[in-house]
């Protein structure tokens, strides 16, 4: 398992620094505005909050007058607007490749032809998305540790650990979700498919409910309500969202062994 | 060492309505090489890819050295090399790295062994599966396969895309497993082939067993088929009444006879020497036919009826005789 791991992530290094660098490079962005926005709070407030609820909400904004400050702006963007979205594209892209896109590449019937038994690769493949992951949410974290002090954003320790354990905790689950679609089904387009379908579908669920009384009750089964329970990067990890991404990350897996260890391979 | 190195009972694959295999029995002794022959879509993946537990039998079962594949996978996996018939890989890897990998997998340390394979097969380890031709990826995928000296190697089609001096190596390599006692389960729809490398052959044809027959036996028959185009019509009873004939074909034009010969063609020539002959062709490529008409024909009595002779597989040949006359695939005397 531990040979699967490192393997896959030797396999993937060079897309991950492309993916660590992507990260630096819209933190980097997004905190450049913050100073600039911050000498003209007034104007930019007026903007807000003369743009239509529904639009902000969409793009998880739910109180424009936090957007002058910098926890407000760098978690509408990062924490809430773009980065989820963009974590969960890799998310994604890692759990359709684990076993559906091993799987149509043809190599798994030689993968196992070796001692290793398809819980396993599951498991290890999954794991190395982790790390993958991990390393993606890490360089998150430094590269706002770094510009924190240096731009004066009043970040706390625990704020930023909150923050980014959350977001990689919400790759994480729409990574095993595309792992399970990817080793029930064996086919990658299908999984990455139906997996945007859903993370779009759970993304404007989320954005649209505060608008819509009756399907205010939805919010809470899609993983980005429990991203923003309650804005970590103010107030830090809760332990009630990490247990809800913990919990589907586990279902989901189990269904991924348990589909995987079922069924014909490559046919 | 008493158990059976493959055993399958019964051996039934469907893929949805689809039959994959139907009743497959087979029983390979260790130290044997078995080769299992027949054409494409036959059913021999099929039935290996059930050995390895990447597919799941509809009925029936299979053993390997006495586990079950699926209970006992990781065993299974230990013991045995596996060459698939749709060899894919890892194109960004290096040959090398991928035999590390799955060295790594077997928790064993195997740069020596694969080196020293990859050496006869020819097969430079350093360079990236991805620039390989077809040839040089079959030679890594058999270097996977042995480099660990499994006791059963399940190889599928392992030599196709090889060079015919690249195949005399692995032939000599397998010999090589079968004097260890080990022992070598091969695919192919290459008669010769088999002929060459295995003790004993099973032939398939559409998912089920239709012969299993010791190679020797299969060579003291030299049964092949022989394709005479004469200078005009020729009437075919003579051919039918000697010996070593037990077949004969007539094509539309009348002219040209097709027929399946045991042993020596000596009589054969002499009788066809009484007319005029323009080519004189023996098929190689398609011999398994003629084993599967021939035995067909040991099961109705040794007919020689021409209305009865020649089965659906080598309908083609018939329809077309001076086109086969041509094709790469024959030899002339």
């Amino acid at each position: 398992m531990l040979t699967i791991l490192s393997t896959t992530v030797w396999e993937r290094r060079r897309s991950t620094l492309w993916w660590v660098l992507g990260m630096m490079a819209l933190a980097g962005l997004t905190v450049a505005f913050f100073p600039s926005i911050r000498n003209d709070a007034e104007a930019y407030e007026s903007l807000f909050d003369s743009m239509p609820e529904g639009l902000l909400s969409v793009f998880g904004i739910e109180d424009a007058s936090t957007l002058v400050t910098a926890v407000g702006l760098v978690n509408s963007r990062i924490y809430s607007g773009i980065g989820p979205v963009v974590l969960a594209a890799l998310g994604i892209g890692l759990g359709s490749s684990a076993i559906a896109g091993e799987e149509e590449r043809g190599t798994l019937d030689l993968l196992l032809a070796q001692p290793v038994t398809r819980t396993q690769i599951v498991l290890g493949k999954f794991a190395a998305a982790a790390i993958i992951i991990g390393v993606v949410v890490l360089s998150l974290f430094g590269i706002l540790a770094i510009l924190n002090p240096i731009v004066d954003l009043d970040f706390t320790l625990t704020g930023m650990v909150g923050a980014n354990v959350t977001l990689g905790l919400l790759a994480l689950t729409f990574c095993a979700f595309a792992t399970a679609l990817g080793a029930g089904t064996g086919r990658r387009g299908v999984t990455t498919g139906i997996s945007a379908a859903v993370t779009a579908t759970f993304f404007f669920i989320n954005g649209l409910a505060p608008l819509v009384e009756e399907i205010l009750w939805m919010r809470r089964l899609t993983p980005f309500y429990w991203l923003q329970h309650p804005n970590p990067l103010a107030n830090g990890i809760d332990p009630a969202a990490i247990a809800v991404f913990l919990g589907a990350i586990a279902l989901c897996l189990f269904v991924a062994v348990w589909t995987f260890n079922r069924r014909d391979v490559g046919v | 060492m008493d158990e059976l190195a493959i055993q399958t009972l019964g051996l039934t694959k469907f893929y949805g309505k689809q039959r994959g295999i139907e009743g497959i029995d087979l029983a390979v002794t260790q130290g044997e090489v078995f080769g299992f022959l027949g054409p494409n879509g036959a059913g021999k993946s099929t039935t290996i890819r059930l050995l390895l537990d990447l597919i799941r039998p509809t009925a029936g079962a299979a053993s390997v050295l006495g586990l079950n594949p699926r209970v006992q996978a990781l065993e299974v996996r230990r013991r045995v090399g596996y060459v698939p018939g749709d060899l894919e890989m890892y194109y960004h890897m290096t040959g090398r790295q991928l035999c590390r990998y799955f060295a790594s997998l077997r928790g064993r340390d195997l740069d020596m062994m694969a080196s020293l394979i990859a050496d006869r097969l020819d097969l430079d380890l350093d360079r990236q599966i991805g620039g390989y031709s077809t040839g040089n990826r079959q030679k890594v995928g058999l270097t996977q396969a042995m480099m660990h000296e499994p006791e059963v190697l399940i190889l599928d089609e392992p030599t196709s895309g090889l060079d015919p001096l690249v195949r005399q190596e692995f032939y000599a390599l397998v010999d090589e497993v079968r004097s260890s006692g080990r022992t070598v389960f091969l695919s192919s729809h290459l008669l010769p082939e088999v002929e060459r490398v295995a003790d004993r052959v099973a032939i398939v044809r559409d998912g089920k067993v239709v012969v299993t027959e010791d190679v020797a036996v299969l060579k003291r028959r030299a049964v092949r088929r022989v394709e005479i185009r004469f200078g005009h019509q020729v009437d075919p009873r003579p051919f039918e009444m000697l010996d070593a004939v037990h077949q004969v074909n007539s094509a539309d034009d009348q002219a040209t006879l097709i027929m399946v010969v045991e042993g020596s063609i000596d009589e054969v020539i002499k009788q066809a020497a009484t007319h005029q002959v323009h080519n004189i062709v023996s098929h190689d490529g398609d011999l398994e036919d003629v084993f599967l008409d021939y035995y067909r024909m040991e099961d109705s009595g040794r007919q020689t009826d021409r209305s009865t002779s020649g089965g659906t597989a080598d309908a083609g040949d018939e329809s077309n005789p001076a086109e086969t006359a041509d094709s790469t695939k024959s030899e002339p005397c």
